[in-house]
């Protein structure tokens, strides 16, 4: 069987096939499915620097081949997850990539201090696709020089690889690769989802409680292909691929694309076993093609 | 409990219409039946590929563990009801449960009212066959907007609980919701619920326990519901309903407001409830 290991900006995985932040909780639900050591490596759920009660529900739309939600980063705060949920996941053997999101400069570069402290913390990666409260509410990721801001904050108190998760409503992500790269990111994850909305029309209203949300699943995905297409050509750090990817022979396209690793978002809420049977897809799918090492995909 | 025991195919037995564009659906899956409780609930994948994308949740409305088959009773209501609707035997079928917690059954000996608005009939089914077969006294108040719309009267009488129906256009029963003749049968006294202070003529096994009650219907019945429960000081336990991504706890999408000790939480309707305590319920708006 072909080797599936791989090693990213200094981190041994198992695997290249990641939980995607935000569909997998922190790993309790899905381990009553398969153990949290399955995945190449589970990216937490967001949490900020205080615990946070989220949008109100309807959170969730359906989409054209995909799915809208406004979770509104629900998470029990940056404290919670270094003193309950880490020491679990790690207790199952999970790699673990904390996922962090902050309404300001100072509240990022503070969640990383607090993380610096965190026993057996894997990388972190920042989620740069929140309103940034300082800039009326422009999110940090759309500007290449306040996404580099945040990325030198982080920097300063990271001693993990440092992951940084691009946002797709930006023009060219190109742009905010090299901004953040400059800026000492090990890695770059992407895509996070696409603004999106979705109406009633028996209610005529928003579907979502918040009226607009993030589009995830198959829909986005040539868009998260492109993406990644264009960054690994635009940056010399490793990418971790995401957007729609249901099948071990998607996540050959993000390899083919750029990708280092990929990661599954929405395709665990719809077959819970994804992650352990992508595993094992491209697995075979490795010997079939005759390649020795998943490392061994040429990009484009 | 919340073990999830299954996603895998489920063998569909048949799938056939028993009211206005509302369809019964038998699978097979003894694993699934053996382990359900009332109150829990399915995710059922609508299609083999990603379009429609997520899996739709529907209530257990008939577990028979000994013959391995469960029940769903669904409304065409969009895309995802719309394609089940057409569905045959012999088709398999992917379900991931039993999910959420039941109802809770052992929290009083005495009678038990059962309330139901619309498709919110369809957990209660299960409910009041194990309530009868517990020797419990059932009052079932089963509301539709109309007649044509109201299932299942027939196994709840064949269950030997007692039931009102009422429809918001008159067309059977009192006209208006549940919640009416329920509001009378509560202001009556509970008459063969056996309240301390009833003059029951109809006592039922009820003895002189207190009612305990079960209700599942849309938000603005269930707060009716409440409403009446808080008046009368009935114990009442509210199945919810939420747009659902995951249905296991772990996105987040379903989480609602409930009213704790410390002040307003937010829980998860699939994996906290969808069976939650009226009085932990918020259910402004
Ligand atoms: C715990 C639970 C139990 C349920 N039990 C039953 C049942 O026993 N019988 C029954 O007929 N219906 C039940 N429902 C509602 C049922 O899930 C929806 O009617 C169904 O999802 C509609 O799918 P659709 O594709 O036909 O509609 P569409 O409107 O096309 O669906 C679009 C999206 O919205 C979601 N959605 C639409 N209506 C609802 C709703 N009322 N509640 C939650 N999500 C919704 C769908 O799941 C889908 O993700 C239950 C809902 C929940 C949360
Ligand atoms: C319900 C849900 C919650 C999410 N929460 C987060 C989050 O907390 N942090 C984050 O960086 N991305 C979050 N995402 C984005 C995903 O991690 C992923 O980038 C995106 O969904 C695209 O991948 P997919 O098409 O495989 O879902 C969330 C996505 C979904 C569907
Ligand atoms: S639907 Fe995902 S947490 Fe409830």
């Amino acid at each position: 069987m072909a080797d599936l290991r791989v090693r990213l900006a200094g981190l041994d995985l198992p695997n290249p096939i990641l939980a995607a932040s935000g569909v997998y909780g922190f790993g309790r639900e899905f381990a009553k499915l398969y153990p949290p050591s399955a995945p190449g490596a589970i990216m937490a759920k967001g949490v900020t620097l205080e615990p946070s009660a989220g949008n109100l529900t309807p959170r969730i739309a359906e989409a054209p081949a995909g799915m809208l939600n406004s979770i509104g980063l629900e998470n029990p705060g940056v404290d919670a997850f270094i003193r309950r949920e880490l020491p679990w996941m790690k207790s199952q053997g999970a790699r673990v990539i904390a996922n962090i999101s902050g309404h300001s400069v100072g509240e990022y570069e503070e969640i990383s201090r607090r993380l610096s402290e965190a026993e057996g913390l894997d990388a972190i990666e920042v989620n740069i696709s929140c309103p940034n409260l300082d800039h009326g509410g422009l999110v940090f990721g759309t500007d290449p020089a306040i996404a580099a801001e945040v990325t030198a904050r982080v920097r300063k108190h990271c001693h993990v690889p440092l992951i940084v998760k691009l946002s797709p409503n930006v023009t060219d992500i190109t742009a905010i690769a090299k901004a953040v790269a400059a800026e000492g990111a090990d890695a770059l994850s992407l895509i996070n989802t696409l603004l999106g909305m979705a109406i009633d029309v028996k209610a005529r209203k928003p579907v979502l409680a918040r009226q607009v949300g993030g589009l995830s699943g198959p829909a986005i995905k040539p868009v998260a292909l492109r993406m990644v297409w264009e960054t690994a050509r635009a940056v010399d750090l490793p990418i971790i691929g995401m957007g729609g990817i249901l099948s071990a022979e998607d996540a050959v396209e993000f390899f083919l694309a750029g990708a280092h690793a990929v990661a599954i978002g929405s395709g665990n809420l719809i077959r819970p076993y994804i992650i352990p049977e992508i595993i094992e897809g491209l697995g075979r799918w490795l010997d079939q093609e005759g390649y020795a090492s998943v490392n061994d995909i040429r990009r484009l | 409990m919340n073990d999830i025991s299954l996603a895998k195919p489920a063998l569909l037995i048949s799938n056939r219409q028993i009211a206005d564009g509302i369809y019964a659906m038998d699978l097979q899956e003894p694993g699934l039946a053996a382990e359900a409780r009332p109150g829990q609930f399915v995710m059922l994948a609508v299609s083999e590929g990603a379009d429609p994308f997520l899996r739709r949740p529907f209530s257990l409305a008939g577990i028979d563990g000994d013959g391995g088959k469960i029940r769903l009773i669904y409304q065409v209501s969009g895309r995802g009801t719309g394609l089940m609707a057409a569905w045959e035997a012999g088709k398999q079928v992917s379900l991931l449960g039993p999910l959420g917690n039941g109802f809770a059954l052992d929290a009083q000996p005495g009678p038990a009212i059962l309330v139901g608005g619309g498709m919110g009939l369809a957990p209660l089914l299960p409910l009041a066959k194990e309530l009868r077969e517990r020797d419990r006294a059932v009052y079932v108040f089963a509301g539709a907007r109309s007649l044509g719309l109201l299932f299942g009267l027939s196994d709840f009488r064949a269950y030997g609980c007692m039931v009102q129906i009422a429809t918001e256009d008159g067309s059977g029963g009192a006209a208006g919701f549940a919640t009416l003749p329920l509001g009378q049968y509560m202001q009556a006294g509970f008459p063969g619920g056996g309240r301390a202070s009833g003059t029951d003529g109809m006592t039922r096994g009820g003895g002189s326990q207190a009612p305990s009650l079960y209700a599942c219907g849309p938000a603005p019945f269930l707060r009716a519901v409440a409403g009446l429960c808080r008046d009368y000081g009935v114990e009442a336990q509210l199945s919810m309903e939420e747009r659902m991504g995951c249905g296991i706890g772990a996105c987040m999408g379903c989480s609602v407001q409930i009213r704790t000790a410390e002040g307003i939480v937010r829980k998860r309707v699939c994996y906290d409830g969808p069976v939650f305590r009226a009085g932990e319920v918020v259910l402004d708006g």
